[in-house]
């Protein structure tokens, strides 16, 4: 499992594909309110619902407070990745810390490393969340914190078992047996053999993080009005399912969008990243 | 003619192309060897025979069995074929067996898969199929799980499996490379006891066991066939000259070991050594014991044993990579500490250790220029960018790898080339002892001789010493200037490696040397002495630890562990710790060789 193998090769056409609509999406994302003419939070009571258009820049309708859904909706896009990265990196950085430590020092450490990571993994978190809402009002940070919270723990386990396996092998034992200090050992040889899993990991982890925000912004934990997310989007066209469906079928779309592609990502740069997969046959 | 005949196999995947216009025949009954080196297309050659190439393969060309066609004809025409008429065996018996199945089990789906349940009680012909492959005990065996049993009963069991349905045909891919060398030469008597009408294809690297067990060879180079003909023939009189290379090979055609230089200054001492792991359930299995050793500067020692028998514990913990429970080891007269870690940095410079896989002990992600400058950028940080890349380049030319090498990372290197990388990481530091763990074990013959050819230079060049650790006798022939014989974690003999090797006195090492299997028609070796396996090491028998598989074991073997004693009274150098040494009977008939083979 290393990055390195694929260097120089052209990644796969599925990689590729996916990559471009990610981008696409994004900069859409990014550039696409500030062009339109109208804003997410005017609401104008002379046009709710009304359906998709040209006419008055209404790309994809309105909502029934009478609010531009095109703008709403690339709005909340861009909320919904934001808090996809950022929890996303939080995970990145705990896990990969905590992983590799408890890995790399193992014995007594490591064994109570992982059970602290084990009873976290025993708390029933939309509880958690549900009442640390309650307790401290909805707060924006809190969303991220208790997205990071979840995400780490997957990756601190890969990590580590990761590590493990790898300060087993033989060419740790040959630095060691040269004299490299450990810090070296882990920096040179250990962390890079890890990037491949942890960059193939982290793109399977966005799409975890992105359907925990929008099932907690769903439930009405999330995001609070007038922001959005594509979760309080998709939450808000429910109830005018029947009247007007593209208020709940726009923002559902590219949420499904999204997380395809993030997924084919994932297991396009998986297949990429295994180095047994791409073995030519031998005798 | 009713046999087996390829006619024109073509085998490509992509562009590459594996297996080229091969055409050869199996006659009934015949026992023919299909060898070469590896990546030459002999294993793809026998997995096309039975249609069990990956989807990706394409395959052209005939090959018939009894007349009928078995390319092409679809899963459930080859299914009539498969291990009804044409058996297979695999190299790995660990990796075939399904560890999920008891032995009885998996034998019992075969006879299942084959509708031929219902002649008499299932359990009865199972066990009836295991006791004819020797499998000891095999009432027992029948409920036991692949895991509790060793390689060499794994083995039996797969022949079982194979054997179930009386094929006409067996066809055995390496069936004993991942075995012991004493094992090995039991399952290959075997194979050809149950021979009887049955045809064999046996595929092998290794030429001695071709000469001692195959009436016709083909001889695989590159995926083109350039020699089919008989194993004598072909032996005394080869027609390709690819074919000669592999003979010299397999040979041994190195040069002559050359003198320990004079004057001789010890290098490392070793004193009784012990080497243990504690396991869970409070055991304590001993992998080296009372060991001691004692090795010159420019001289090399070579560590013979089977697997199991600690030779590798002793290595890495004479490199610091596991810390001895007790003993001593003295490096040019000083006490080494135990582990890496508390050896000072000269210390660790000084003691250089080579691994058995070429491609596991290097960094997959650093370029071979990384993996040669880091030893110098830990042990000689001053030196300047001009000089370390000198440095880097000398002892690439050194190791013969070319300088184009240096740009690329491990995947990219063959084995041998990634062999002379780890040798030459090893090398740049310039160490006083180079230890070798099974370091030519995972190399093709010609690649293997060319590895101990530099080995030797080296040592001529520097004066190092060196701890040479390998189950491979043929190999230790070529290169030691002594030997040291381990069984289950003690020394039995010890001495000069052309004494050791012309006149050995341990009961052990000659049965060792009997089995291994020479290219030589002729005179093929192979020949099982010993029956069974080496008992777990956390069991060992009381006393001499050799005495359960000894032919001359008596009562006092059991009480008293036997010290190493001098085999000739004006010869201290070349010893052995047998209590019957002197023994007349023990002198006799196994040295010479047993006349009763086939």
């Amino acid at each position: 499992m290393n990055t390195e193998r694929s260097r120089g090769r052209p990644l796969p056409p599925l990689v590729r594909s996916t990559l471009a609509v990610l981008l696409a999406v994004m900069l859409v994302a990014l550039l696409g309110p500030g062009l339109s003419p109208n804003d997410g939070v005017d609401a104008r009571f002379d046009r709710i619902l009304s359906p998709p258009s040209l006419d008055g820049a209404h790309y994809f309708g309105t909502d029934d407070l009478g609010r531009d859904l095109f703008v709403r909706t690339l709005e909340g896009t861009r909320m919904t990745l934001l808090v996809a990265l950022v929890a996303s990196v939080v995970s990145l950085v705990i896990g990969v810390l905590y992983g590799a430590t408890a890995g790399f020092i193992g014995g007594r450490i490591d064994a109570v490393m992982m059970r602290f990571v084990d009873s976290l993994y025993a708390m029933p978190f939309i509880f958690l969340v549900i009442l640390l809402m309650v307790v401290f009002e909805q707060n924006f940070l809190l969303i991220f914190v208790a997205i990071g919270a979840v995400n780490w723990l997957d990756m601190a386990r890969i990590v580590r078992g990761q590590t493990l396996s790898l300060k087993e092998r033989e060419f740790v034992a040959a630095a060691r047996l040269i004299g490299v200090p450990t810090g070296r050992i882990i920096l040179r040889h250990i962390a890079p053999n890890l990037l491949g899993i942890v960059l193939v990991y982290l793109t399977l982890t966005i799409p975890q993080a992105i359907l925990f925000e929008s099932f907690l912004s769903f439930l009405g934990l999330g995001l609070q009005e007038p922001d959005a997310s594509l979760g309080t989007l998709v939450a808000g066209g429910v109830s005018t399912l029947e009247t007007a469906p593209w208020v709940l079928l726009i923002p559902s779309s590219i949420l499904f969008i999204l997380l395809l592609a993030f997924n084919f990502l994932g297991d396009g740069l998986r297949d990429a990243t295994d180095v047994r997969a791409r073995r030519s046959p031998s005798s | 003619m009713s046999g087996l005949e390829v006619e024109d196999l073509c085998i490509h995947y992509g562009d590459t192309t594996v297996v080229d216009r091969v055409s050869f025949a199996v006659d009934a009954g015949q026992s023919v060897g299909l060898v070469g080196e590896s990546g030459s297309g002999k294993s793809q050659t026998a997995l096309a025979i039975l249609g069990l190439l990956p989807d990706n393969a394409r395959v052209s060309g005939a090959v018939r069995f009894a007349g009928e066609e078995l390319l092409g004809g679809g899963e459930a025409h080859l299914r009539r074929f498969r291990s009804r008429r044409i058996a297979m065996v695999f190299q790995d018996p660990a990796l075939a067996l399904n560890p999920y199945l008891s032995v009885g089990r998996q034998l019992a789906e075969v006879l299942k898969a084959h509708r031929l349940s219902n002649g008499g009680p299932l359990r009865r012909r199972i066990v009836a199929a295991l006791e004819r492959v020797g499998l000891p005990d095999a009432e027992r065996q029948f409920d036991r799980y692949p895991h509790e049993l060793s390689g060499g009963m794994r083995q039996r069991v797969m022949l079982a499996a194979a054997l179930l349905d009386e094929p006409e045909l067996l066809i055995a891919d390496e069936p004993t490379t991942a075995l012991d060398v004493t094992v090995q030469a039991q399952i290959l008597d075997l194979l050809d006891s149950l021979r009887d009408e049955m045809a064999l294809l046996l595929i092998t690297h290794d030429l001695g066991v071709v000469a001692g067990h195959c009436e016709r060879m083909l001889v695989l180079d590159q995926g083109r066939l350039i020699e089919a003909d008989d194993t004598l023939s072909v032996f005394r009189a080869p027609s390709h000259a690819r074919t000669r290379e592999l003979l010299d090979a397999s040979r041994g055609s190195v040069g002559a070991v050359a003198d320990v230089p004079e004057p001789r200054r010890i290098a490392l001492n070793v004193n009784s050594l012990e080497v243990s792991y504690s396991l869970s359930r409070g055991q304590t299995l001993f992998a080296v014991r009372e060991f001691g050793l004692s090795l010159d500067a420019g001289e090399t020692l070579a560590i013979v044993g089977e697997s199991g028998s600690g030779k590798s514990s002793l290595a890495r913990a004479v490199a610091g990579l596991v810390n001895p429970t007790n003993g001593k080891i003295d490096f040019r007269g000083e006490p080494l500490p135990a582990g890496t870690s508390a050896r000072p940095l000269n210390r660790k410079r000084a003691i250089q250790l080579v691994f058995q896989d070429p491609a596991g002990s290097l960094s997959p992600t650093l370029k071979v220029h990384d993996i040669l400058e880091e030893p110098l950028a830990i042990h000689e940080p001053r030196l300047e960018a001009d000089a370390r890349r000198r440095r880097i380049f000398d002892v690439a030319a050194d190791v013969g790898l070319d300088d184009a090498l240096l740009d690329r990372y491990p995947h990219e290197l063959s084995g041998g080339q990634a062999q002379r990388v780890a040798i030459a990481r090893a090398l740049v530091l310039e160490p006083d002892l180079l230890i070798c763990d099974e370091a030519v074990a995972a190399l093709d013959g010609r690649v293997q001789n060319a590895v101990l050819e530099l080995l030797k230079s080296a040592q001529a060049r520097t004066g190092l010493a060196m701890l040479f650790i390998s189950h491979d006798l043929s190999v230790v022939e070529r290169l030691a200037h002594r030997v040291l014989v381990m069984y289950l974690g003690r020394v039995v003999e010890s001495g000069p490696a052309s004494q050791v090797f012309s006149a050995p006195a341990h009961p052990y090492t000659r049965a060792l040397l009997a089995a291994v299997p020479r290219p030589d028609p002729l005179n093929p070796g192979g020949k099982a002495v010993l029956s069974g396996e080496a008992p777990s090491a956390l069991t060992p028998p009381s006393g001499c630890v050799f005495r359960s598989r000894c032919a001359y074991a008596e009562a006092r073997c059991g009480e008293q562990v036997p010290p190493a004693e001098s085999v000739a009274a004006d010869n201290n150098r070349h010893v052995a710790a047998c209590l019957r040494l002197h023994d007349p009977e023990l002198n006799g008939p196994v040295s010479a060789p047993p006349a009763e083979r086939r």
